[in-house]
């Protein structure tokens, strides 16, 4: 009888098969939580006109358009309309977004 | 009924009213071409309106232009409430206001509601521009005051600060103080 390996990470193994399991609601959610965050900075940025509300909401629109691409991904060809190299593109995006926010004059 | 009421009861009247308030800044003849109410007519509901305080006439150069004093009230009050709604102008709003209405500076501002002086010159820039605050330069030293303390005191009894605006204020807030 083969003796079973055990890897230090086998403990997360039960944890990753659950988000494997709800991936499909998880997207759903955070497209909503990335939507709603989106209107409030939108809102926030009419109302105040601030140069760094408007890098701010940029990037929550990137998130928003990313997560809204992944929901389309689960329809259309999980893993290859949006694979992960497209992913760092937005990633890179977001941060480059917030990282000029951060550095914005008013 | 007051007397702005009762003038507005003469049904000529009211439509030359409506067409200033419509199109702020008409001058006489395009009144006249718009209400079709003849020249001698219009000059004395006109002077009426202007009486009661409904219309206010302005001369540019060799035009007289007449424009609605309730409309005009309305557009400051709303222009006003706007920038009131922002969470960071109020509280300078409120400094500026309680216990009396007074002057202060940059600094003592700052200290008094607890935002950086960068952030409190930039926001009395903002209620400069739309004539909410007033500037006396002293020396080297600028005092702000409320321009319209009484205005402002009523406008902020009527401002009710609903859930999405203390969301989008929080929002603001926390970009802002970084």
């Amino acid at each position: 009888m083969p003796e079973s390996i055990v890897h230090p990470w086998d403990a997360l193994r039960e944890v990753s098969d659950v988000a494997a399991q709800n991936d499909a609601f998880t997207r759903f959610l955070v497209l909503l939580l990335s939507a709603a965050i989106l209107f409030i900075a939108v809102k926030a940025y009419q109302k105040n006109k601030s140069e760094r509300l408007k890098f701010v909401t940029l990037a929550f629109a990137l998130f928003a358009v990313k997560w809204g691409l992944k929901v389309l991904d689960l329809f259309v060809s999980p893993g290859n309309f949006f694979n992960d190299a497209s992913e760092n593109v937005f990633e890179l995006l977001i941060l480059g977004s917030l990282f000029t926010a951060l550095f914005r004059k008013e | 009924m007051d007397d702005a009421e009762q003038a507005l009861e003469l049904n000529v009247r009211n439509r030359l009213y409506d067409a200033v308030n419509e199109s702020p800044g008409l001058h006489f003849r395009e009144l006249q071409r718009r209400t079709g109410i003849a020249v001698g007519s219009l000059q004395y509901h006109l002077d009426f309106l202007e009486r009661v305080h409904l219309v206010r006439k302005v001369r540019e150069g060799k035009f007289t232009r007449y424009y609605s004093v309730r409309g005009e009230q309305l557009g400051e009050g709303q222009r006003v409430m706007s920038l009131i709604r922002q969470d960071s102008i109020r509280r300078i709003v409120l400094f500026l206001l309680h216990p009396r209405p007074r002057q202060a500076n940059n600094l003592e501002i700052s200290r008094g509601i607890g935002l950086s002086p960068s952030t409190v010159s930039w926001h009395l820039q903002k209620m400069l521009e739309a004539n909410l605050a007033l500037k006396e330069q002293r020396g080297r030293e600028a005092f702000f005051s409320l321009a319209n303390p009484v205005q402002v005191a009523q406008l902020l009894v009527q401002h009710r600060k609903s859930f999405l605006d203390e969301l989008v204020d929080n929002f603001a807030e926390v970009w802002q103080q970084i």
